[in-house]
């Protein structure tokens, strides 16, 4: 609450300051506001332009007096900037190829090891040497290396299982290749989006090459969606007799997957001689995938050789849709 | 800005009549030109600064708390104007005169004599109390104090200091009313004094 000045402490005999503050308080000025006013807007026009001037005056003063500290703040973000995008080359681990051995005559074994969950489900090859044995090659994922210590004790555990070794996938960040060569595999993994098809068709030739695969033919077609479709040519000879090849190039939302497996018979092709294209589609279904239907798995027919193409439709882990995934029989 | 200005003058309105009181008696040590300069440099540095007022319920004391600061600007710049000279920054047109410039009211000479005699800090306080009708709290903000004591003791001072002014310039005023006479009769005397003082010598 408001005390009047001079309610406090007045002393009878001295004057009384309010009766001279009432007389201030009666002065009107009012008056004068309508020219005050005018004045006011012509100078707000005049201030607002001087506001700008004024900012830009003081960004140029700021400029000025702090160019050095702002050249070194410059020079330290360009360092660091150029720092960060210098291109490395690092090993990376994504992922394990765990083999092992045991003979061919072992059934047993075999059939046990055919009967693991992991080994049915992952990504594998079995080749017949010319010893008897079969050597097992199974790549293990990134995201299941934690249990590569089970699965090696599982395979230990079985009698007559030979060197279960362990090989680390690496692959080198700057150049996104990853690749292992072991036993014949070749697997790469390309980025295509916003890639034109002549840099794709590069790209692609390019990691070929450097996984020793040359003279590749690699075309492109559009489906009926206007989905970009690579076809890729390789003679035979360029690969390894018995060696597998899996490429993924990732269009945006489309995945395309060019995958061969190549499988000479044990019994010099004679698995599919005189068989009929039923007898064949079986054979198939019993040693890859019993799910396939008659239509996703070709028979390419070569005198009395026969061999088998095979086309699926798969999701990958993100959901999208793996248009194209050939497996070939021979 | 215009929009901008449109509201300031509509929030400036209400208040304008004691702004311009409160800025003569603020400069009652100076000339009435003085007390002219410091409500236009704070009228335009209100006008100009409106946009960063979020609260406009709080113009008055904003308002006067820019008068209140420009006036101790002006005082510190006349301090250093006699060794420096210090120019205008903005080049706006002149304000229109809106003190009158002969004061003839007895009342009012008086308390202009007992404000100038105050202290600037005293004199604000003062002004701000009886003219703005602020509250303690209000002036310690406007005064950018920390504790309202001070400006309780501050304000018992002014009083204190005006009442004994008020009181002196009264009785001069009296005085000389009621020797207007004497005065001229004191001055022959003295004059005679004077004259027979260098005969002697």
């Amino acid at each position: 609450m408001k005390q009047s000045a001079s309610s406090t402490g007045q002393k009878e005999n001295n004057p009384d300051p309010d009766k001279y503050f009432d007389e201030l308080r009666k002065e009107n000025y009012d008056g004068t506001f309508q020219p005050v006013e005018i004045w006011l807007r012509k100078s707000s026009s005049i201030l607002s332009n001087k506001n700008s001037e004024r900012k830009f005056i003081n960004m140029k003063n700021y400029f000025n007096s702090h160019k050095f500290r702002l050249a070194y703040t410059f020079l330290i973000l360009a360092f660091v900037v150029a720092a960060c995008n210098y291109p490395v080359t690092q090993q990376e681990t994504v992922s394990d190829v765990m083999t092992w051995s045991v003979n061919k005559d072992n059934t047993e074994a075999v059939s046990k090891i055919h009967s693991f969950d992991w080994i049915k489900n992952g990504e594998y090859t079995e080749n017949i040497n010319g010893e008897g044995k079969i050597s097992y090659s199974l790549v293990i994922p990134k995201e299941n290396v934690d249990r590569v210590s089970d699965y090696k004790s599982q395979l230990e555990a079985i009698s007559g299982i030979n060197d279960v070794k362990m090989i680390p996938i690496n692959e080198t960040i700057k150049r996104p290749v990853y690749s292992a060569l072991l036993n014949g595999i070749f697997k790469t993994d390309i980025n295509a989006t916003n890639m034109s098809d002549e840099e794709l068709k590069e790209e692609v030739s390019r990691q070929l090459k450097n996984a020793g695969i040359e003279n590749a033919q690699v075309d492109f077609e559009k489906n009926a969606d206007g989905k970009r479709l690579i076809r890729l040519d390789i003679s035979g000879e360029q690969l390894k007799k018995e060696g597998d090849f899996d490429i993924t190039i990732r269009d945006g939302n489309n995945v395309s997957r060019m995958k061969e497996l190549r499988k000479e018979s044990p019994d010099g092709g004679e698995k599919f001689k005189g068989k009929t294209d039923s007898e064949i589609r079986d054979i198939v279904r019993k040693d890859v995938d019993p799910a396939l239907t008659d239509d996703q798995i070709e028979i390419i027919r070569d005198g009395e050789n026969a061999m088998v193409r095979i086309k699926k439709i798969n999701k990958d882990n993100k959901g999208n849709t793996i248009i194209e995934d050939d497996i070939k029989l021979k | 800005m215009l929009s901008e200005t449109s509201q300031f003058l509509e929030l400036l309105r209400p208040e304008y009549n004691d702004a311009l009181k409160y800025c003569k008696a603020l400069c009652a040590k100076r000339s009435i030109d003085d007390a002219e300069d410091v409500l236009q440099q704070s009228l335009l540095k209100s006008l100009e600064n409106f946009d960063r007022l979020n609260d406009r319920s709080k113009f008055r004391s904003w308002f006067f708390k820019i008068i209140t600061r420009e006036f101790f600007n002006s005082v510190r710049k006349d301090f250093w104007r006699k060794f420096i000279p210090l120019d205008n920054a903005m080049q706006v047109p002149e304000m229109p005169e809106v003190f009158d410039r002969l004061e003839n009211d007895n009342n009012k000479i008086i308390l202009s004599r007992a404000l100038s005699r105050i202290s600037s800090k005293e004199r604000s306080a003062i002004l701000l109390f009886e003219i703005g009708g602020f509250s303690i709290e209000e002036i310690r903000d406007i005064q950018n104090e920390k504790s309202t004591s001070a400006i309780k003791s501050r304000l018992s001072r002014a009083r204190e200091k005006l009442r004994k002014i008020i009181t002196n310039e009264e009785g001069n005023i009296s005085n000389k009313k009621n020797k207007n006479s004497i005065i001229i009769g004191d001055l022959h005397n003295e004059t005679v004094s004077l004259i027979h003082g260098t005969e002697g010598k």
